[in-house]
């Protein structure tokens, strides 16, 4: 009986052990460098800094099989001011949390207040045959288009996603995700994020919760902004 | 039935077309794997990749299309992979993958990948302009209101399908640092080949912290044979009526050619009006680099922005060019000239009351004066990228200018009448370069090195004319019919200032940043009277004790640690500089040496609630030495009334200075609150001594132990209420100093307080119109006490009449009222009435200045020992009409 009961835990052991169920990934960003735009322009004049400090973020995604956070490390940076803009830059507007189709993410807007805005995850993913290697990881490509609809219109901004098989979750940085494997290099038009740590769990580890705010759609915090500049 | 027909054969020849495995991935004892990603990449052209997820018990169904070949892919991160090759015939409907452990136990892995950041197409929308343009247009703003889908406001704003072009690009390069306006109406129709709209944009409302517009560009092309040109306007504008000669003259002219852009602007007037717009100086400076902002800017611009229309003349001439060349892309060249003259006039009228006097009470004071100063200066800047982890800045500037002042000074008092005519000529030469060099090194540190030299020369010479002994006792003048005294000045700086700053990063929350620097200043002062007599001799004021010759030197060596660190919401500095002064001085032979090793302390602390509401606390204790002039210890004439000496024993003044700030944004609630609170206290003090006697007053520098504090607080609230904003600002002073009057101490106290209340229009489609008023009062106890009270009232309108006028209206109405219940008034008023038809270059434009006519403008001032009524006398009423045409 007891030989069993080894057998069955040392079964179970194992399996645990094959499975993984959860895990935290460290992103950082590179901005891209657009030397002629005059918004650039201006946020150059505003604080020249403001390109090299993005190298200073730090990003951690931190998953389980049903959810996963994305959040911006707080940390000092050698540049405050030019951080506030770089962050920009880069486009991360706040922490978010993939869940399901969904994606939920803490908004704060100066003009408005904190808001938690709700919308479906971008799954018109095109996966494409082209490989290629990250350190040691095959990542196929894929491509889509980020619509955003606000009232000054329809935009379509591409962006690229090196996802990598081998890691079974369907995540990314900065609330992208559904593809068939883990994100570790997404671009899009002002930065690229790239994955330079990978810390994998055979535990379940809990999720960390958004901020308490009051919750909203695209839309509504659209017309929020609409209103104000009315 | 027909459905039901159609839905089979659709299954059908789905079914037919597809091929479907199924099956299981397992680990080696057949525990499943879930969420294994299993991919088939085609290994043939024109077929898409397919994959599938293992569900919880590891079953997957893949489906794949037909007659394609795969390779079938299934990893797992700490397994070895699987592989299976699906050639076309091969028609197994179920395939069971099993993933052998590599046996490595999971472990963190860093990923060292060198990740490239690529600049991603944007959608761009090309219109040719041949095929909507018929070849009457003007400018380009007529050709872009015939494209489909754009618009072009009266403002030249450009909106394309809605949304605004924010940035006007012509051959993809920035258009002289302006927005769309400049471009629209000016760029010549026939130049355009193609225009490009190329959306940009960033998701709206987060950039909007930075800049007030999203981000969509237009780029224009120009025709081959069209890529150089000219374009901008001129203005003429002559008084009407009763013709007094005024008269103002305006040009902005521009040229563009793919690599170099110029800009010229070109001003002459003489109704006071600014000759170069604050945008013209955004233009003409562009960016600034960031370590500059705590030294002294190089030159001050903003004076010619500013309307001068308190003088009874003013003629001023004025031109200025900018330049920038791209050389090539690491490296950019800009620089500027200016050129200005200016003629003025200036009549002023003050009523002096002396407090401290058995004498004399009073003194009326009339002032004529004349002026002529010349000013050239020229400015070149080179912005250099070696590459990506290096920046270099050099930047020279030389200036020369020549100030000629006639002045003639009429004092009246209740003993005495004396007329004194003054000459004041002097030339400056100033020469100020910087080099600034930033490198980083790896993530952890970064490195600043910046360097700063400026020289300049003056050499004012003065010259009065009296009919009366004046400065009795003070100035050793002869008895002669008339008195004409001589004053020569000389003075040369030389400073040469370094800095090194060393940021390391340590970890995420702590940075430490080491400084090294040295400011090294050198200077000649020199000063000399003498009194020209009539018979022709020369009485040298040398042997009264009137000659200063100092060589003085100032270094300043430092070494500073500051240490960044961050608690939560919570980032403190604290920094400790160590500074070795060395200041030495050489006057009347004898050296005059001060070594100080000095600490300075200095805190920051910032407390973030959250994005919109901060607190935020800095304290710094500070040394200053004293200037040239005040260690010169022999006498100067400073003034018909007045002598000063310097004193050589002077050493730094300290004192500590602190402020506290706060501020919350909530524009949900249409809330912005602003508060400040500043706080200095000097321990060791410099502050002139002065001796009275009549009008006369001889003062000289002493540093004392006695302390000066002073408090400020400054405060604003502004709400919006429906389509209004209310907004109220206060600000408040306390000071108190003691001065030595006469040989008495006395603390004086001098106190401020200000409440104001502003109400705005904030509604797009309503005309603009501001109402202000705000309540000043102004306390001084010393000896004497005094009072005063000021009533602002302010109001603004602009709207647009149909469609093609603009009328503007502003009233100013001022009221000052001191101790005795005295009132002054200042009221103003101007107007203006502007007709511009659409893609017309013709402009029209009818503008009153001082509409009410006023001669004068009244205030008062007070100091320790004198109260002080000024009347200024101002420009007429003018009404001008404008004739403008564009280029």
């Amino acid at each position: 009986m007891k030989k069993y009961f080894i057998f069955i835990f040392t079964l179970i052991n194992f399996s645990v052990n094959s499975q993984i169920k959860s895990g935290i990934v460290n992103y950082q960003v590179v901005a891209t460098e657009n030397k002629n735009s005059e918004l650039e322009k201006l946020m150059l004049s505003i604080n020249p800094n403001y390109l090299t400090i993005c190298k200073e973020f730090e990003f951690a995604l931190t998953f389980n099989s049903i959810e996963a956070i994305f959040k911006k490390t707080d940390k000092l940076y050698s540049d405050e001011s030019a951080s506030s803009i770089g962050i920009l830059k880069v486009g991360f507007n706040g922490n978010l949390i993939q869940k399901m189709d969904t994606v939920f993410q803490e908004i704060s807007l100066d003009r408005l207040g904190n808001f938690i805005q709700k919308k479906k995850l971008l799954k018109k993913w095109n996966i494409t045959i082209e490989n290629k290697d990250i350190d040691g990881y095959k990542c196929y490509k894929a491509t889509a288009e980020v619509i955003v609809i606000n009232p000054k219109g329809t935009f379509k901004h591409p962006v690229i996603a090196w996802f990598c098989p081998a890691i079974p979750f369907s995540y990314g940085p900065n609330g992208f995700g559904g593809l068939p494997g883990l994100i570790l290099e997404l671009q899009t038009k002002d930065a690229v994020y790239g994955v330079n740590k990978i810390k994998l769990n055979i535990d379940d580890i809990k999720i960390d919760k958004l901020k308490n705010y009051k919750i909203v759609t695209e839309e509504q915090l659209n017309n929020m902004v609409l209103d104000l500049h009315e | 039935m027909y459905l039901k027909l159609v839905l089979l054969l659709l299954s059908l020849s789905l079914y037919s077309q597809n091929h479907i495995i199924t099956g299981v991935v397992f680990d080696e004892i057949n525990n499943p794997l879930e969420a294994a990603n299993i991919i088939a990449k085609p290994l043939q052209d024109n077929a898409s990749l397919k994959f599938a997820i293992a569900d919880n018990k590891g079953r997957y169904k893949l489906e794949l299309e037909k007659n394609v070949k795969y390779e079938i892919t299934v990893s797992y991160i700490g397994f070895t992979e699987e592989i299976l090759i699906l050639d076309v015939n091969n028609a197994i409907t179920s395939y069971n993958f099993k993933l052998k452990s590599t046996g490595e136990q999971l472990k963190e892995i860093v990923i060292k990948h060198d990740f490239q950041p690529i600049v991603i197409k944007k959608d761009t929308l090309t219109y040719n302009v041949k095929a909507f343009a018929n070849g009457n247009e003007r400018k380009m703003k007529e050709i872009l209101e015939k494209l489909p889908g754009v618009e072009v406001d009266k403002n030249g704003t450009v909106t394309v399908q809605g949304k605004k072009v924010t940035k006007m690009l012509v051959e993809g390069k920035l258009f002289f640092g302006g927005g769309s306006k400049l471009a629209v109406e000016n760029i010549p129709a026939d130049a355009l080949d193609k225009i490009e709209v190329i959306d940009h944009f960033n998701q709206v409302g987060f950039m909007k912290q930075v800049s007030d517009s999203d981000d969509l560009a237009m780029n224009i092309k120009l025709k081959a044979d069209k890529k150089k040109f000219v374009f901008g306007d001129i203005e003429a504008a002559s008084a009407i009526g009763n013709g007094n000669g005024f008269y103002l003259g305006h040009t902005g002219l521009f040229y563009y050619s793919p690599k170099i852009n110029v800009s010229f602007i070109g001003d002459i007037n003489n109704i006071g009006k600014s000759t170069f717009t604050f945008q013209d100086l955004l233009r003409f400076e562009g960016g600034v680099s960031s370590f500059l902002n705590e030294r002294k800017s190089l030159t001050n611009l903003y004076s010619f922005t500013n309307d001068n229309n308190d003088v009874a003349l003013n003629i001023s001439q004025f031109g200025a060019l900018n330049f920038s060349v791209d050389v090539n892309p690491k490296l950019e060249i800009s620089g500027y000239s200016i050129f200005s003259k200016v003629l003025l006039a200036s009549q002023i009228e003050n009523k002096n009351e002396y407090l401290q006097n058995s004498m004399i009470s009073f003194e009326n004071k009339f002032q004529n004066s004349d002026s002529r100063s010349i000013l050239g200066l020229g400015n070149v800047k080179l912005d250099y990228s070696p590459n990506k982890k290096e920046k270099w800045y050099y930047n020279t500037q030389y200036q020369l200018s020549s100030n000629n002042i006639n002045t003639t000074i009429n004092s009246i008092t209740n003993l005495n009448s004396s007329v004194f005519e003054t000459i004041n000529n002097a030339d400056n030469s100033s020469l100020k370069q910087y080099i600034e060099w930033h490198k980083s090194y790896n993530n952890k540190h970064t490195t600043t090195f910046v360097v700063n030299h400026s020289y300049d020369k003056n050499t004012p010479q003065n010259l009065w004319f009296t009919n009366q002994p004046f400065l009795s006792g003070l100035i050793p003048l002869q008895n002669d019919i008339n008195y004409k005294i001589e004053q020569i000045k000389k003075s040369q700086n030389n400073s040469i200032d370094a800095l090194f700053k060393h940021y390391w990063i340590v970890n995420n929350f702590n940075h430490l940043y080491t400084i090294l620097g040295n400011n090294y200043g050198m200077s000649k002062f020199e000063t000399s009277e003498r009194q020209l007599l009539s018979n022709g001799t020369v009485n040298d004021f040398s042997l009264a004790g009137f000659v200063n010759s100092v060589k003085y030197q100032l270094n300043d060596a430092y070494v500073g640690i500051e240490y960044k660190f961050k608690i939560g919401k919570w980032t403190n500095k604290p920094g400790i500089y160590l500074h070795n002064y060395n200041l030495k001085t050489l006057q009347n032979t004898s050296n005059f040496t001060v070594s100080k090793m000095l600490f300075q302390p200095q805190f920051n602390s910032d407390f973030e609630f959250n994005k919109s509401e901060s607190l935020n606390f800095s304290y710094k204790l500070v040394n200053t030495f004293p200037d040239v002039n005040q260690l010169a210890n022999q006498y100067v004439l400073q003034s018909y009334n007045a002598v000063f000496k310097g004193n050589s024993l002077l050493e730094n003044e300290i004192y500590h200075s602190a402020n506290l700030r706060y501020s919350k944004m909530n524009m949900y609630h249409g809330i912005i609150l602003n508060g400040i609170i500043s706080f200095n206290k000097k321990i060791k003090t410099t502050r002139n001594e002065i001796q009275l006697s009549g009008i006369d007053q001889f003062s000289s520098p002493i540093l004392t132990d006695n302390p000066e504090t002073n408090w400020r607080f400054n405060g604003s609230v502004s709400k919006r209420i429906y389509r209004f904003t209310l907004r109220l600002n206060s600000s408040f002073s306390w000071f108190n100093y003691l001065q030595t009057l006469n040989n008495i101490a006395v603390s004086n106290n001098r106190n401020s307080q200000n409440i104001g209340i502003i109400l705005k229009t904030s509604y797009k489609k309503w005309p603009d119109i501001s109402i202000g008023y705000t309540k000043g009062f102004s306390q001084f106890n010393g000896i004497t006490k005094n009072k005063y009270q000021l009533d602002e009232f302010n109001s603004n309108v602009e709207f647009t009449l149909l469609k093609y006028c603009i009328i503007k209206l502003e009233y100013q109405n001022l009221k000052n009222t001191n101790s005795n219940n005295q009132n002054s008034f200042n009221k103003i008023a101007n107007t203006s009435f502007r007709y511009q038809k659409k893609n017309s270059p013709f402009g029209y434009e009818f503008f009153v200045n001082n509409l009410l006519n006023n001669k004068v403008k009244n205030n008062y001032s007070f100091s320790d020992y004198i109260i002080s009524e000024k009347s200024t006398y101002i420009l007429p009423r003018i009404f001008m009409f404008s004739l403008s045409y564009k280029l």
